[in-house]
Parts: structure tokens; C-alpha cells; sequence
């Protein structure tokens, strides 16, 4: 069908070509005045693989995807299943609450995130005055800024796809189970926990796949002790100029991602199963 | 609505297990949600609320109520990133509803050879980290010896925009009945017509819809746009991003707070016109 073929051709042009431009960059040496020379070589894997600050970054990174995503889906799943199955009259607002922000700015974010963090932001004055705290704390540029404001811009991810599970688990099931005597704990533990895995697999995997190549929030909330894969790539490109490594780099993120994304498409067909 | 009634059963049980959150007492729920929505909301307002403190600080709560801010940024060198971005976003817009429209409408009814692949193309551009896309476009483009310019950022904005717009109306097209075009086409009219006349008039409060997420998605775009841009042409995200890390001050308040505002009102109205359960 000849509708579909210029937003495919499109696609193809300025994806898929210019990601092979990419492979192909990252096989090639370093070359410092035209970024990259005329020798084909597999030495940029190679350093990725060797060299102390990559490592670091690999494995920060990994670090990082993990502990959003678990936060992000633990954080999620009470405010999922409200949405889904509590009937309550709020749950338009909060579902409203949950989307709209999802398209402001991701630089908006993170600057109130700064506000609310700094020195003389409004948590350090609440903090003081409740006496937790005897002077103001630094929130901002560690970890736990970038995770706190990761997880505040990745929960709708987790919470939409396992909002949508929990609304299609019928509440029979509840009901039968019920009658039969089980508590409540009981019927969440073992009839709707675990229909509802599927969609926390489906989340969890999409929260990861995001997080591991966030760039703004650990570029504006963390500091240069902090390495990750997303800011090497920005140096490498960006500022270093050297084209082939950051290449490479770019290569394993979206290898990364896609296969995640594969192991996405094989998850809920298991449970099914 | 079942659940509504098992709500109730579910309070009803909590009495006897206790505390506990599965399905809770009433009041437990309330203080989780309340909490979940102030820490979703807290970012936002305190911007909102230091844009309108008469201090040179960036504070919140402000002391009072001051509009100095919003003067200050009207008359700054962020609104020329903003009329730049403006652009952008509605050149890219119009050229992602050009080639999606007709891709969407294709996917929903017809059968074609390839349609698994070109489907699962379309939506690559949603799973391909954005900072990767930017850095290959970037590569490209500099092969290209094409610099920095509304072109670049508008050609890069197609391509991230474009798997909402080709979502959104596939799913319209899809609660369409057929038979309106099944007719059309048996009465003899050719597939160009059929898509002119029956097709974009019944889907016409879709197409508003994709029309302003497209637009959303390239306005707030911070970080394709990295890459392409200069110091002379310069989106409003970047100049905020840049600038903040450098200096924070309220001027930047009243320029996010007017961002968050039109942010939220176009995702309001775009979700009044089509129901958008999938976004990623």
C-alpha cells in the first residue's frame, strides 16, 4: 500500500541509515583533527571493555536502571491499582495528574527539581524548621537527586501499563475467592498480584529501558564524579570530538534498549502460557 | 462498574486483616494517593510559585505577588529560542500529519507486504534512546555538510513525532466503521478520494489530537535538539538547559511556568478530543 510508503521511507532514511552511519563510525580509529581516521578496528568495544571509567559508566548506568525501575514500580503499583480498581470519584483527577505532565519539558522538570533541592529550596527550610536538620543539606548533584527526579519523570511509564492489567483482571475473580473465605491481603497475594505481573514486566521494562539513556536530569542534578553512559556519549561527541568511541557507546545503548524491548515482547506471553 | 461494589467489600475486609495495603483502610489509600500527587505536582509549583516572588531570588514560597518576572522574560533572548522553537515544532507538526496520516490509515485497513516490519519501523523512533537519535542525525547531517538550522531541527522532529501521530490515528481509524469507505469505494470512488472525503472528515477530532501531541513532543524536545543545535538558532528547552546550569534566577521560573502552562493545556484539550491510553 503506497499510503504508508513516504512515512516509511522517512523512517527508514533518518533512523535506520543513519544508525548503520553510526556502526559504521564506531569501527573506525580516532583521528583528533577529523574525529575519525581511515583504519577499521574493533578497539573502541575494546576500550569500553579495558578501561576503568567505562566500566564505570556501564555499570552506574545499569546500576541507576535498576534502582529507578524499582522504585518507579513500587512507588507505581499502589497508585496503579487505585486508578484500576478502587472506583474512587478521584480517579479521573489523579489519572489527569499522572498523564498531563508527562509532555512538560524534561529541562522544566529538572530545573524545579533544583528549586526544590537546593540549598535554600523549600525542602532544606522545611527540614530546618521541623529540626531534622540543624543547617541546610547538598541534595542536588549525587544520586539521589538524579534517582528522585528520574523516578518522578518515569512513574506514569510504570503506572499506565500496569493500570491497564489490573483493569482487565475481572473482578469475579475477587469475588469467587472472597466467598471462599480469603482475606483480603490473601486475594491481592495470591489471585491479583499475580495477574497483574505481566503489566509490571511491560512497566518496569519500559521505566528501564528509559531511564539507562537519560541524559538531562544526571546532566543537570549530578556532578562529573558520576559517570554514566548517556553523559560519556555527550563528551565524547560533544566535547572531546572523539566521534568513534562516543559511537560505540551509542551502539551498546541501543542494543541495550532493544534488547530489552525483545525481552519485553517475550514476557507477557510467558505468563500467558 | 463491578469494581465499585468490591471497593466497598474490600474496606469491609480491611476491618478484620488490619492495616494493610492491598485493600486497606480508606484512610491510608487517601494519605498515599495525597502524598504520590504532591510529590508528581511539587516540581511544578514550586516554579510556579518562585516566578512570582518580587525578589532578585529564586524562592518558594514566594513573599508576595510580583508579575516583574514575566515582564523580565518577555523582554529576554529566550523568546527568540521560543519563536525558533515555535517553528520547529509547527513545520514539523504539519509534515509528521502529511506522511503519518495516510501511513496510519493504511496500517488500519489495508493488507500489504512488509506490514509487520513497516509497523514495527514506525514505532522504532519511540525506542530508540532520543539521545542516540540525536547524536546519528547529528553524524549525518555533518556528512551532509548541513549546519545547524530550522531545516535540521524541523527534519529531526518529523522523525520523533511521527510514531504519536501514525498511534493516535491509527487507533481513531480503527473505531471507525468500514463500511462508510467499503461504500464509497463501491460506488466508485478511487482510494485518494475515499481518504480525502470520508476518511480525514470522520477522523477529524483525532487529527487535532495527534496534531497538538506532535506539536508537544518537538515544543519540549531537549534532547534530540541537543545536538543539532548553535549559539544562533537555539530552542527555548536548550537555552533553559543551558542556562540553568550556570544560573538560576526567577526569570527562568516565569519562562517554565508559561512552558508548564501551555504544556498541560495542550495535553488537556488533545486528550478531551481523543482518548490516549498508549503514549510510549
Amino acid at each position: 500500500m503506497f499510503a504508508a510508503a513516504p512515512a516509511t521511507l522517512y523512517t527508514f532514511a533518518l533512523l535506520v541509515v543513519p544508525f548503520l552511519f553510526l556502526v559504521w563510525l564506531s569501527l573506525h580509529d580516532y583521528d583528533a583533527t577529523t574525529g575519525y581516521g581511515n583504519i577499521y578496528t574493533l578497539r573502541n568495544y575494546l576500550h569500553l571493555a579495558q578501561y576503568q571509567s567505562y566500566i564505570e559508566s556501564l555499570v552506574g548506568t545499569a546500576k541507576l536502571g535498576v534502582v529507578v525501575t524499582v522504585l518507579a514500580v513500587i512507588v507505581g503499583y499502589p497508585i496503579a491499582y487505585y486508578i484500576a480498581r478502587s472506583g474512587s470519584r478521584f480517579v479521573p483527577l489523579v489519572t489527569a495528574v499522572v498523564v498531563m505532565p508527562m509532555f512538560v519539558s524534561v529541562v522544566v522538570r529538572g530545573f524545579g527539581w533544583m528549586v526544590l533541592l537546593g540549598r535554600d529550596g523549600p525542602l532544606n527550610q522545611l527540614l530546618v524548621t521541623l529540626h531534622v536538620i540543624r543547617t541546610p543539606a547538598q541534595f542536588l548533584y549525587g544520586w539521589s537527586a538524579i534517582v528522585v527526579s528520574l523516578v518522578h519523570v518515569e512513574v506514569p511509564l510504570a503506572i499506565l501499563p500496569i493500570a491497564s492489567v489490573l483493569r482487565g483482571i475481572d473482578a469475579a475473580l475477587d469475588d469467587a475467592a472472597r466467598s471462599l473465605g480469603a482475606s483480603g491481603p490473601r486475594v491481592f497475594l495470591t489471585i491479583v498480584f499475580p495477574l497483574s505481573l505481566p503489566g509490571v514486566a511491560a512497566g518496569g521494562l519500559l521505566v528501564f529501558s528509559h531511564a539507562i539513556a537519560a541524559f538531562i536530569l544526571p546532566a543537570l542534578l549530578g556532578s562529573e564524579h558520576i559517570k554514566l553512559m548517556s553523559t560519556m556519549i555527550y563528551q565524547q561527541i560533544m566535547s572531546i570530538g572523539n566521534v568513534p568511541l562516543g559511537a560505540a557507546l551509542g551502539v551498546v545503548m541501543v542494543v541495550s534498549a532493544f534488547g530489552l524491548i525483545a525481552l519485553l515482547k517475550l514476557v507477557p506471553t510467558r505468563f500467558k502460557a | 462498574m463491578p469494581s465499585v461494589s468490591t471497593a466497598g467489600t474490600q474496606v469491609a475486609t480491611a476491618k478484620v486483616s488490619g492495616l494493610r495495603k492491598v485493600s486497606g483502610p480508606r484512610a491510608l489509600q487517601c494519605l498515599y494517593v495525597t502524598v504520590f500527587v504532591g510529590f508528581l505536582l511539587a516540581p511544578l509549583i514550586v516554579v510556579i510559585g518562585a516566578s512570582f516572588d518580587p525578589r532578585a531570588l529564586l524562592r518558594f514560597p514566594p513573599h508576595g505577588i510580583s508579575l516583574r518576572w514575566y515582564d523580565a522574560a518577555l523582554h529576554s533572548p529566550f523568546m527568540s529560542a521560543a519563536r525558533l522553537s515555535l517553528t520547529v515544532a509547527v513545520l514539523a507538526t504539519v509534515s509528521a500529519l502529511v506522511l503519518g496520516v495516510p501511513a496510519a490509515w493504511a496500517l488500519a485497513r489495508f493488507e500489504f507486504p512488509a506490514k509487520t516490519f513497516v509497523n514495527s519501523l514506525l514505532s522504532a523512533p519511540l525506542l530508540v534512546p532520543q539521545l542516540v537519535i540525536g547524536v546519528t542525525l547529528l553524524q549525518i547531517f555533518a556528512g551532509l555538510h548541513l549546519g545547524a538550522s530550522v531545516i535540521t531541527l524541523a527534519l529531526a522532529h518529523i522523525l520523533i513525532t511521527l510514531p504519536y501521530v501514525i498511534r493516535i490515528i491509527h487507533a481513531s481509524i480503527l473505531g471507525v466503521d468500514v463500511s462508510i469507505e467499503e461504500a464509497a469505494s463501491n460506488l466508485g470512488a478511487n482510494r485518494l478520494r475515499v481518504y480525502l472525503t470520508i476518511v480525514l472528515p470522520v477522523i477529524r477530532p483525532a487529527l487535532y489530537s495527534a496534531a497538538l501531541f506532535a506539536f508537544l513532543v518537538s515544543f519540549d524536545d531537549a534532547v534530540v535538539a541537543l545536538f543539532l543545535v548553535s549559539g544562533a538558532t537555539t530552542t527555548l528547552p536548550i537555552a533553559i538547559y543551558t542556562y540553568v546550569q550556570y544560573d538560576l534566577d526567577p526569570t527562568i521560573a516565569a519562562i517554565s511556568s508559561m512552558l508548564i502552562v501551555v504544556s498541560v493545556a495542550l495535553m488537556y484539550v488533545a486528550r478531551k478530543l481523543a482518548p490516549i491510553d498508549r503514549l510510549t
